[in-house]
């Protein structure tokens, strides 16, 4: 049974484009729609019309609107998450995209710390492969190395003569390894401890990213970020990181919680001890930044002072965690 | 109208995204629409703490409800559009009703801006625009009552002393001739076809 006559409907159909009906009306007239699906070309035709009357006033809304968006958002509905294999493989995917866009030319540009861009492959290789080694699935058992600057030095010079395609194979051969071995294990050996896998899948997938944006540094191309769900995933890493950060910076603050609001397409919240056998209590300092900025810190490609931190609270605990941050980034 | 393009495909894909629940998706959204969307309620509201609202209830919901965007039904501006005016008129109509009980008596002045007025760099809105400024200047009128000013044709009828029927086949005859410039193709001189 309709709820209103064809020529009812198409009498306020005028009035309904134009959201100039009242609301019982509007709802009869979207009832109508729902169950005459040929009228739905007509509506949406002069429903575009009325949006086009709007269109000549684009203006860009304040900044925090967008940050307001994500945060509304994440609260309403949970965003999917990446789990570590999964951003270990995006971040493996985007520097293979790059990889196969370099120049001949370019493979013996510098890059930030002092490497060519196929010697910072050839470090890549070198690392993975000594987590591979790590996980029981050797890549490159000739190398035994366990000490990164010594193990890049050798892996660079044993494939001097290699082509970069090649550098670029055992790479791949290694994170492959690596991603085939994870799912078995919860834990890992690194450096001597015992380190949960995801986390080493996501240290690792943070040196990726930040090498991979070394090598774009080096073309003179632009800065790329990964997916929402990898940089909350790896920011949600990298928060379980800060209390040991703290202490191996001689910063460690028993008794003390610091939060930190990650603004941005996958951000978050942490609340967390200042020190690794604390429990986190009331905030003593809240940092707020944006997830990008916090984990570029992380990975120490910025500095403290080009950091956008709004800080309430012990100010001085913030440049605490500021400064911890960066710590464990490597070569 | 033609569909099938490259821009059909990302509106698609995007609807996909969002459904899966990647966070990256709103960003795409956001950045590619929030100036139209931004631009419209404040047009409509000529509030800018509600247009800043508005535009978060827009794209939250996107997020929220993103099957609600029917690809096969219409393009992802016209659906944004049609979310983000309905909200702004929405506002415009609460604010009214809060201004009478305000002040009961008082005349109310509410800013429309005129049509003629809308001018920018949007070929869709320069197309609207001078079909607008074609149209009968009953319908013009009429129409900015409506979209700009918040009001229902009820209320379109009483402002510019016609009966309700009159108002309600300006609104459509005024809206039909835009929707057919954007078209490009000439439905006459407002003379009804469809009905």
């Amino acid at each position: 049974m309709d709820v209103m006559r064809r020529d009812e409907f198409e009498e306020l159909l005028g009035a309904f484009a134009l959201d100039a009906c009242d609301a019982a009306e509007m709802a009869a007239m979207e009832q109508f729609v729902a169950a005459h699906p040929e009228v739905a070309a007509e509506v949406e035709r002069l429903r575009a019309a009325a949006v086009g009357l709007g269109a000549s006033d684009a203006l860009a809304p304040p900044r925090d609107v967008r940050t307001s968006v994500f945060e509304r958002a994440r609260a309403r509905r949970a965003p999917r998450e990446q789990t570590a294999i999964e951003v270990h493989a995006e971040v493996e995917a985007t520097l293979v995209e790059l990889l196969g866009d370099v120049p001949e030319s370019a493979w013996g540009l510098a890059t930030l710390n002092g490497l060519t861009v196929r010697e910072l492959v050839a470090h890549l290789a070198a690392t993975e492969s000594l987590v591979a080694m790590w996980m029981g699935a050797p890549t490159l058992p000739e190398v035994t190395e366990e000490h990164v600057e010594s193990r890049t030095a050798g892996v660079v010079h044993m494939t001097s003569a290699w082509s970069p395609a090649e550098v670029v194979a055992l790479w791949r051969r290694s994170v492959s390894a690596i991603r085939d071995a994870a799912p078995g294990t919860q834990t890992c050996s690194w450096f001597g401890s015992e380190m949960p896998t995801d986390l080493v899948l996501l240290v690792r997938a943070f040196e990726t990213w930040t090498h991979t944006d070394d090598i774009r540094r080096a073309l003179g191309r632009a800065l790329d970020v990964p997916s929402a769900a990898a940089l909350h995933t790896m920011a949600e890493g990298s928060m379980t990181m800060v209390p040991s950060a703290l202490g191996a910076s001689g910063l460690a603050r028993p008794g003390r919680t610091a939060r930190i609001v990650l603004t941005g397409a996958g951000g978050g919240d942490w609340t967390l001890p200042m020190h690794v056998d604390g429990a986190a209590g009331v905030p003593d300092v809240t940092l707020t930044l944006p997830v990008v900025d916090w984990c570029r810190r992380f990975s120490d490609r910025l500095r403290a002072d080009d950091l956008d931190v709004l800080v309430h609270g012990d100010r001085s605990l913030a440049a605490d965690v500021v400064a911890a941050a960066p710590v464990f980034a490597g070569l | 109208m033609e569909g099938s393009n490259r821009g059909d495909e990302w509106e698609r894909g995007l609807r996909e995204r969002l459904i899966a629940g990647d966070e990256s998706a709103v960003a795409d959204l956001y950045d590619q629409f929030s100036s139209f969307v931004f631009g419209l309620a404040r047009r409509v509201t000529g509030d800018r703490t509600a247009a800043e609202d508005v535009t978060q209830d827009v794209f939250v919901a996107c997020w929220e409800r993103p099957a609600a965007f029917d690809p096969d039904r219409g393009r992802l501006r016209t659906f944004l559009g049609t979310l983000a005016h309905r909200r702004a008129v929405d506002w415009v109509r609460r604010e009214e009703a809060r201004r009478r009980r305000a002040a009961r008596d008082a005349a109310l002045v509410v800013r429309v801006p005129d049509v003629e007025e809308m001018v920018s760099a949007l070929a869709t809105a320069e197309r609207v625009r001078a079909e607008v400024e074609r149209l009968p200047v009953e319908q013009a009128e009429a129409i900015r009552l409506a979209y700009f000013g918040g009001k229902t044709y009820r209320q379109v009828a009483v402002e510019l002393g016609v009966p309700e029927g009159t108002a309600k086949s300006r609104l459509r005859l005024g809206l039909r001739r835009i929707a057919a410039a954007l078209e490009g193709t000439f439905e006459g001189n407002g003379v009804e076809q469809w009905t």
